[in-house]
């Protein structure tokens, strides 16, 4: 299994990641708002879930809390990468950096590296969904 | 001013109404002749004793009053530190905190003999806005003024004999602030002074204040005596507003990125994979394409930098890392942006030098800044050369070296304050005036040192220096538990490295 969950509403930007991700041999799931990401998130059955912060209706930050909180790991077979373009103070960053696998500022990369550190996280794609 | 000018007026204002009920009293017991003339002795004698107590009590105690009131303008206005950026603010500091000494050392005194005095002085001290408290030597509150009391929602007997750490708290970075300064301050002098800026602090009305806290320590070794005293200086409503400053550059950098990201991602999309069937010249427009939107990204971020270095907000992460590999992978990026400006860079990188104590990701920011200034001014020339290598001093030092157009020496010390553009005009040279600044501001923050050195007409050399990572690393330890995160220039991923090609 290579499930990944993209949690962003950019619409532009979720679109060319998931391009790259499914070419790269990836299944991709994409959603746009806290709610939605984070009852996709817990059905467990993504191995990485991209998670943007500012979303709709609860913010990135609300749904890593929900995810890996108070409540313990709800989702300890996935990893979660923070992509961004808010560049958080120091604390929230510390903050969030100890709950989570990545952390990188969407403008800083192209899909090219996104791939690249996909496959750094969860491994080349199974071969039976390679494109 | 204000405030002792308004006391003052109390004062007297008490000390007349006195002379004048006391005389009515005198005139209708004493009304005859014979009494009047004594009676005119007494009241002549004890206006003379008030006029002289009131000069004596303006003496001894409403001047400190008018030094504090007077400095409490220069605290307003952020002039005063202690910590000897300007000497007048030092010594501003020092004649308030020596005048809060002898108010409370003297209060102390009256309160313990009962007297009026006391009643004044308190009355004094609590017409302050600023909570002041006196700690004796060992560390229990023994002095608390009106303003102490209101932030801390506690009566003057719930405050007094309390321990400074379980009643007024103040914390920096999760750590005590004024007892291990008291500590450490007895161990080594007799008078010391402290300025901390920007100290959170939860009241216990969940309010969150943001203080400058000044103390002043002397030595006294006496329970009854204050040996420390400290004073808050509310900024709370000031510094609100710089935060919604930074915040606001934070917000619009991200709304600036978010097209940004698609243009970069698209332009690299197409050249993945239009690549073979474009021809030479589309090539290069891709490339150029390219090169323009990393140009731009570094320049957004290049913005909220700046709006944390003036707001000194700027933090870097010190990690443990090879100075020769970073070094490279940057330049490796900067060659092919050197190269479509028609430049070359030439690199010589010792393969051998000890490890260095950086922010990854804001220190390739710097050469990145650097390189961009050499291409910029290089003009006709086309080589740049970036040596790095460890100083005599123990430093290691990189150096990004043009032979283009130079720098008048009258302009060097500009060069680093911000929007400072080149004495060369707009439409010769594009930029912000921002990298220098900036790159300065990161150095800094990685306690090292920037300079340069320049010929009009033959080039300039920028350099800097870094810290072995042996010199700091037992700092950096105390501070943070090293996490096993090692970040890359466009982020991080627990035990890897974003860069992989």
């Amino acid at each position: 299994m290579s499930k990944i969950l993209s949690i962003e509403d950019d619409h532009f930007i979720s679109e060319m990641y998931a391009r790259a991700l499914r070419k790269a041999g990836y299944e991709v799931e994409e959603v746009a708002t806290g709610p939605d990401g984070l009852a996709e998130a817990k059905t467990g059955e993504y191995q990485l879930i991209l998670l943007d912060i500012f979303i709709p209706e609860k913010t990135g930050i609300e749904v890593l809390h929900e995810l890996r909180g108070d409540e313990g790991d709800l989702v300890p077979n996935s990893k979660i990468v923070i992509m961004t373009n808010y560049a958080q103070d120091e604390e929230s960053r510390e903050l969030i950096e100890s709950k989570v696998d990545g952390y990188f500022i969407k403008a800083d990369i192209t899909p090219r590296t996104l791939v690249s550190l996909v496959e750094q996280l969860i491994g080349a794609p199974d071969a039976n969904q390679q494109a | 001013m204000v405030v002792s000018t308004a006391i003052l007026i109390i004062l007297y204002a008490t000390l007349l109404a006195g002379i004048l009920t006391g005389s009515q009293v005198v005139i209708t017991r004493f009304f005859d002749i014979d009494k009047l003339a004594q009676l005119q002795i007494s009241i002549g004698i004890t206006i003379a004793a008030m006029i002289f107590g009131a000069w004596l009590f303006a003496r001894l105690f409403t001047k400190p009053l008018r030094i504090i009131a007077e400095h409490l303008k220069d605290f307003k206005e952020g002039s005063a530190d202690i910590n000897g950026a300007k000497g007048y603010g030092a010594n501003a500091m020092r004649a308030v905190f020596k005048s809060l000494n002898d108010y409370i050392t003297k209060l102390q005194e009256f309160s313990s003999q009962n007297s009026s005095h006391a009643r004044n002085l308190e009355m004094m001290l609590d017409g302050l806005p600023h909570p002041v408290v006196g700690v004796n030597t060992d560390y229990k509150i023994i002095y608390a003024n009106a303003a102490t009391l209101d932030l801390l929602m506690l009566t003057k007997d719930e405050i007094l004999n309390q321990q400074l750490s379980e009643t007024l708290n103040l914390r920096k970075n999760e750590k005590s602030l004024i007892e291990p300064w008291i500590h450490s301050s007895g161990q080594s002098t007799i008078n010391s002074e402290q300025h901390w800026q920007e100290i959170e602090f939860n009241s216990p009305s969940h309010k969150i204040y943001n203080f400058d806290v000044y103390a002043r320590y002397k030595k006294n070794g006496d329970a009854e005596q204050p040996e420390t005293i400290i004073m808050l200086h509310d900024r709370t409503l000031e510094r609100e507003g710089e935060f919604t400053e930074v915040d606001f550059v934070a917000m619009a950098v991200h709304e600036l990125r978010a097209p940004l990201t698609v243009i970069r991602g698209y332009i690299e999309v197409v050249q993945d994979e239009l690549g073979e069937r474009m021809s030479e010249e589309e090539k290069q427009f891709m490339q150029k394409l390219e090169m323009s939107g990393k140009q731009l990204s570094g320049f957004v971020s290049n913005i909220l930098n700046t709006a944390r270095a003036d707001h000194n907000n700027l933090h870097v992460k010190l990690e443990e890392r090879d100075w020769p590999t970073i070094l490279s992978q940057a330049l490796q990026d900067l060659s092919i942006r050197a190269q479509i400006h028609g430049k070359q860079l030439q690199a010589e990188i010792p393969k051998d030098l000890p490890t260095v104590a950086v922010d990854p990701i804001s220190i390739v920011e710097v050469v990145s800044n650097l390189v961009d200034n050499a291409i910029k001014y290089s003009k006709d020339q086309n080589v740049i050369v970036v040596k790095t290598h460890l100083n005599t001093n123990g430093y290691i030092e990189t150096t990004v070296q043009d032979f283009g157009v130079g720098i008048p020496a009258n302009l060097v010390d500009k060069l680093f304050t911000k929007f400072y553009r080149s004495h060369h005009t707009n439409t010769q040279f594009g930029g912000s005036g921002l990298g220098l600044y900036i790159s300065r501001a990161i150095v800094k923050a990685h306690h090292g040192d920037v300079w340069v050195k320049s010929e009009e007409g033959k080039g300039s050399t920028f350099g800097f220096t870094l810290q072995k990572y042996s010199d700091i690393a037992d700092t950096l330890k105390e501070d943070k538990q090293q996490s096993d995160v090692t970040r890359g220039k466009h982020g991080w991923i627990k035990n890897h490295s974003l860069y992989r090609r």
